[in-house]
Formats: structure tokens, sequence, C-alpha cells
């Protein structure tokens, strides 16, 4: 069963995330809310995992199938975003721990997060939570960062650093948003009574945890010291500073909440708007979306560099104005909202497909 | 007698003085059967005459579980009134339940489906003779009911036959749907025991009309055997639910020294982290 608000959270991200991506590898404009896609996809993953295991239940697959089908996609998932990185980034990116391997590695814990008591899962959240800022500082966090890039040595120990704390996107504290997301699957939509789902509860939680988020941000200097350096870092996604984590969750609960009842649960709403149908195309095909449009303008961008100038990397972030780069973003939107609709129509399946043609 | 109207309608003359009273036997059966032979009619009125031929448009009153239609009369009753009769008492049957039983004793006439029955007998008769039909046709229409419910229930019990053996975090979104069969069984076994001494009734010496309408309706309804079935069906389904809750206790049990577990280690792994941080900073 297809959710109008999962699916139009994700175009949102997915919008989100392609206008900051031209934006920023074509033209090195980084805009202020650059922040909000990675966390609403992450989040949307646990959700929509929560989801899936439920109809999965429903159509009395066992626990076992279940498992391996998780397992296969994690796997999966995790497999394609290291040749992500080889293939659209440079071979050397190859650890740069990716949004794409943190999904793959939370689709293979919540596998093991479907098993235990939600309390394990609300008392993991907050460890990593409250943990992640100092285990950046254990682990040294500006040490392996150059030039605001993440820049490992090719050991052990630094790629499972990397891949746990300081890489682009780490486990701890990425972790969190699946885990909520999942949380926030079993209250919101796996509750049969309608009048049970506790909806409000949860917009005031996510309401109550945007108000700490941006509280912080704006009194960090009223901030006890030890607090003020060690806890509240002020907004950064790279490292997601706690200010960060508390708002994007609180956007994601309100959000989620609210659209879920006054978008899911609404008769009044059209299921057959061209606005949900938008939302639908790309929300189903977020995953070749995501591929798409790093091969689109990345790629042309290493060529362009080969050829013209000294090196692959050298018109990145500077290869033309934010002027070009933003239309351009609106029209890969464009050409690829009729590219996925002619594949719909054509049966041509894109990542998801051959994900679920290999582990389902 | 009337003279048929059409040739679908047809209305039969009843004698004079006949009532059609309507009974719900919730009240009675509230009291542990002891109501029985002491209950009232909802409704009673008198009826002079009845449709003759079964009419489908006619239906019976959801909330009431049975029509009487006593007819006192010392004569011979016509064939055209028995016949008339069966069919008033057949036509609440469902096609595919028992058709009409039907009892002749000392005189006595009695025609008893489902949902109606009819008594005919001399009036001085008539009294013991309801009495006596009233409580037979009772405890028979409440096994039914119980028959009912257990044939009913089949298809969900084999649903919840996993967590019977097993039960895992999907079963826990059920516990409230298992619970409430459980009291569902357990009130169905509750309601068996109450009504089971009654089947058993030894009989009475010397017998009279009212001992022996009683005796014959529950022999002719095998109610005593119907009732061993039915207890042997709801051992299955105590057993099933019983082993279910119990499972569901073992799990909670184990979920809850797991999540215990779990916590823990996580606060562990914590600790070590700060201990490690705090070390690495030379502090002790």
């Amino acid at each position: 069963m297809r959710y109008p608000t999962i699916d139009i959270l994700r175009t949102l991200a997915i919008f989100l995330m392609v206008l900051v991506h031209f934006s920023e590898n074509l033209s090195g404009l980084v805009w202020q809310f650059a922040g909000f896609g990675a966390p609403h996809f992450a989040l949307l993953t646990g959700l929509s995992y929560r989801i899936w295991l439920s109809s999965q239940e429903r159509k009395g697959r066992s626990e076992d199938e279940i498992s391996k089908v998780t397992t296969r996609r994690g796997l999966f998932l995790f497999g394609l975003g290291l040749a992500f990185n080889v293939l659209v980034w440079m071979p050397e990116d190859v650890f740069n721990w990716d949004v794409l391997t943190l999904i793959g590695t939370a689709i293979l814990l919540l596998n093991w997060a479907r098993r235990v008591p939600p309390l394990v899962l609300v008392v993991a959240g907050l460890l990593m939570f409250g943990l992640s800022p100092a285990l950046r500082a254990l682990a040294d966090y500006p040490a392996y960062w150059s030039e605001d890039f993440f820049d490992p040595d090719m050991t052990l120990s630094d790629l499972g650093i990397g891949f746990l704390v300081v890489g682009y996107f780490p486990l701890i504290p990425w972790l969190t948003y699946p885990f909520v997301g999942f949380l926030l699957g079993g209250l919101l939509y796996d509750q049969p009574e309608i009048q049970l789902r506790p909806w409000k509860q949860i917009a005031l939680l996510g309401a109550v945890l945007i108000s700490l988020g941006l509280s912080a941000i704006f009194f960090r200097s009223y901030l006890p010291e030890a607090i003020g350096n060690g806890f509240f870092t002020g907004w950064t996604m790279f490292p997601p500073s706690s200010e960060y984590l508390l708002t994007t969750i609180g956007t994601g609960l309100l959000t989620i909440s609210l659209g879920h009842r006054w978008i899911d649960l609404n008769p009044a709403v059209p299921k057959d708007s061209w606005w949900l149908t938008v939302a639908t195309t790309f929300s189903r095909h977020s995953l070749t979306i995501y591929l798409l449009h790093h091969v689109v303008h990345i790629w042309p961008l290493w060529i362009y560099g080969a050829y013209a100038g000294s090196e692959p990397t050298e018109f990145w972030r500077v290869a033309m104005p934010a002027t070009i780069s933003v239309p351009l973003a609106g029209l890969f939107l464009l050409l690829s909202y009729f590219l996925l609709r002619w594949m719909d129509r054509t049966g041509r399946g894109g990542a998801e497909k051959w994900m679920r043609w290999l582990c389902d | 007698m009337n003279i048929p109207m059409t040739n679908d309608r047809k209305l039969l003359e009843l004698p004079p003085g006949t009532t059609l009273s309507e009974y719900c036997w919730n009240a009675a059966f509230v009291s542990g059967g002891k109501g029985l032979a002491r209950l009232s009619p909802q409704r009673e009125a008198a009826i002079q005459c009845l449709p003759a031929v079964a009419l489908a448009d006619e239906p019976l009153v959801p909330t009431v579980d049975l029509q009487l239609l006593v007819l006192p009369t010392d004569d011979e009753p016509t064939a055209e009134l028995l016949s008339g009769i069966q069919a008033w008492t057949e036509q609440s049957s469902d096609p595919l339940e028992r058709r009409c039983g039907l009892l002749q004793l000392q005189g006595c006439r009695i025609f008893w489906g489902p949902g109606r029955a009819a008594l005919i007998a001399a009036p001085r008769r008539l009294d013991s003779a309801r009495v006596a039909l009233l409580e037979a046709i009772g405890y028979e229409s409440r096994l039914r009911a119980l028959e009912n419910w257990l044939e009913s229930g089949w298809e969900q019990l084999q649903s919840d036959l996993e967590p019977a053996f097993e039960f895992s975090e999907r079963q826990l979104r059920r516990r409230t749907d298992l619970r409430q069969r459980y009291q569902d069984v357990l009130g169905k076994r509750a309601e068996l025991a109450q009504l089971t001494p009654r089947l058993h009734f030894p009989p009475i010496y010397p017998p009279t009309l009212a001992s022996q309408i009683g005796e014959r309706v529950r022999e002719r309804t095998r109610l005593v055997e119907r009732a061993e079935f039915a207890s042997q069906q709801l051992e299955v389904y105590e057993r099933v639910y019983e082993q279910a809750g119990q499972r569901r206790n073992e799990f909670l049990l184990q979920r809850s020294s797991n999540q215990l577990e779990w916590i823990i280690i996580l606060l562990l792994l914590a600790q070590i982290v700060l201990v490690e941080m705090l070390g690495g900073q030379g502090v002790n």
C-alpha cells in the first residue's frame, strides 16, 4: 500500500538533493537548507521498511524469508554504494561512506531491530545521539577531514572509524534516523485502529525536538562552555551536530505525523491528482534518480576536466555559475519525470527493479 | 375456516383461543437456566389465521429466539391444518439446517424448528405441555447457538495455531484478539457447563405428559450426544488458546529479559567509550 505522505516527503527530499548536488558540485553554491534531504531519506528508509515488513507478515512470509530478503537488499545497497563511489566519484573514494552504504547497513541492522523490543531501539538512538560528539572527539574527527572532505588513510582502522564515526554518513549517529523511522512506522502505520494512532503525540514530540534544536542554535552562546563546545557545536551536517539531529528528526516526525493525519487519512484528498502522480513517480524511483542525477552531472564534469583541464576534478564546483546549474537541476527533474513515466508505461524498471529481481 | 384468497397467499383458520407468543432465551439463561420454566413471553397475542403457504417475505423478528403457536383444541386437527402448521414452523428454518421436528404424544402434537414451534393440545394440557416444550427447545436452541459458534470459529482457530506453537514480535500485535478469543472460549465452556446437567435430567416416574415431552424432545434432538461433541470441540479450542496464552507469557518474559540485556550491553558500550575517552584525556 502506498501512502501519499511518504511519497510526497521522499519526492521533496529528491528535489532538494538534486538541487543541492547540482548547485554544489557544479557551482560550489551551498544552500542553507542543504542538510534536510539525507536525514529524510534515512528516516523514510526505516519507515518504509516497517511498512514493507508489515505487508510481508500479512502475506504470511516466514521470518527466515523476510530475513533473507532484508539481508540481500541491505547487501545489495551496500555493494551498490561502494560501486557508486568508485564509478561516479573516484576509485580512491571507494570507502568514503556515502548515503547508500549507510542505508544498506541500516537495512541490515533493521533486520536485527525488528526482533528486539522497541525500547532497545529508543535507548540505542539516544545513546547514538548522546555519544556521537564524544566519539568524534575520541576519534579526532578533524584529523580525517581536509578542506571539508573526508580523506582517510587506506588502513583498516581508518576505514572502520570512518564507517562508524567520522565518514560522510557514519553509522553513529546517522543510524538514529532509520531507527526513528522504524519506530514511527510501528506507532503510526502499524496500528490497525485509526483512532488509536498517536499522530498528535508524535507531532508534539517533533515540535519539541525542533524547538530544542533551534533553541540550541540561537542560545548556544548562553550555554556552559563544556556543553557549547562539546555537545552543541552549531548547525553542521558534516559532522551532524546535536542541533542538526534534533531539528531534522523533529521535522521528520512533525511532517510525517501531520501528513499522515491530513493527507493519508483524509478522504477529501484526491488520490489521482497530478501532484500525487508526480510524487508517486519520483518516490517509486528514488534510487534510480539518486544514481542517475549523479551520473548526469558528475561524469560530464570529470570527462570535461580530463580533456580540457589538467585533471578530472579541475572543474568540480567551479564549472559554471549557479544561475546555470540551478535551472539545469530543474531541467533534469523535468526530463527525468518524463523518463520515469515512460519507464513505468513500458515496464522498464530502474535500479529498484534490479534490486527486487536480485533480492526478493 | 377461511377460503383461500389467492394461490400464493392462503389463510388458514386457527381454532379459537390460539395464541402466538415470542420468547427470548437470554434473560432466562442469565440466571443459569432456572428461569426457563417460568419464562414469560416478550409478546403474546391472540391469532385467528395463519398463512398456509410458506412466505419468503415474512421475516423472523431478529431479537426473538422463538415464536410459539399454541392451538387449544379437543378435536382431531385436520390434515390441512397440520400441514399448514408444519409449513409455518419450517419457514424459519435455514435450508441447510434441520427441518421441522414432529412429535405426537397422548393426543398432543408438537412441531418444532430452530426459530418456531407449534403446540396443538387439549386446553387442559396446554400449560404443562408448553412449559415442558419451552424448556426442551430452550436447551436445544442454546446448544445449537454454541454449535454454530464452534462451527464458525474453525477457520479462525486455524490461523491461531501458529501462536500456540511459537510466539514472536509479530504475534504480539494480535495479543488483544487472542485474549478476547480465549475469554470467549471460557465463556462458552461455562455456558456448556451450566447446560449439561439439565440435559442429563433423569426420567421422572410416573411419567407425565410434560416429562415425556421433555425427554422425547431431548432424545429426538440428540441433545446429550451433541453436548458431548460440543464439549470435545471446545476442548480443542481451549487447548489452542491456552497454549497461545502460555507462549505469549513466556515470550513476554523472555522479551523483557532480552530488553534488559540489550540495554545493559548498550550502556556498557557507552561506558567503555566514555572511559576510553576520559582515559585518553588523562582523567582517572
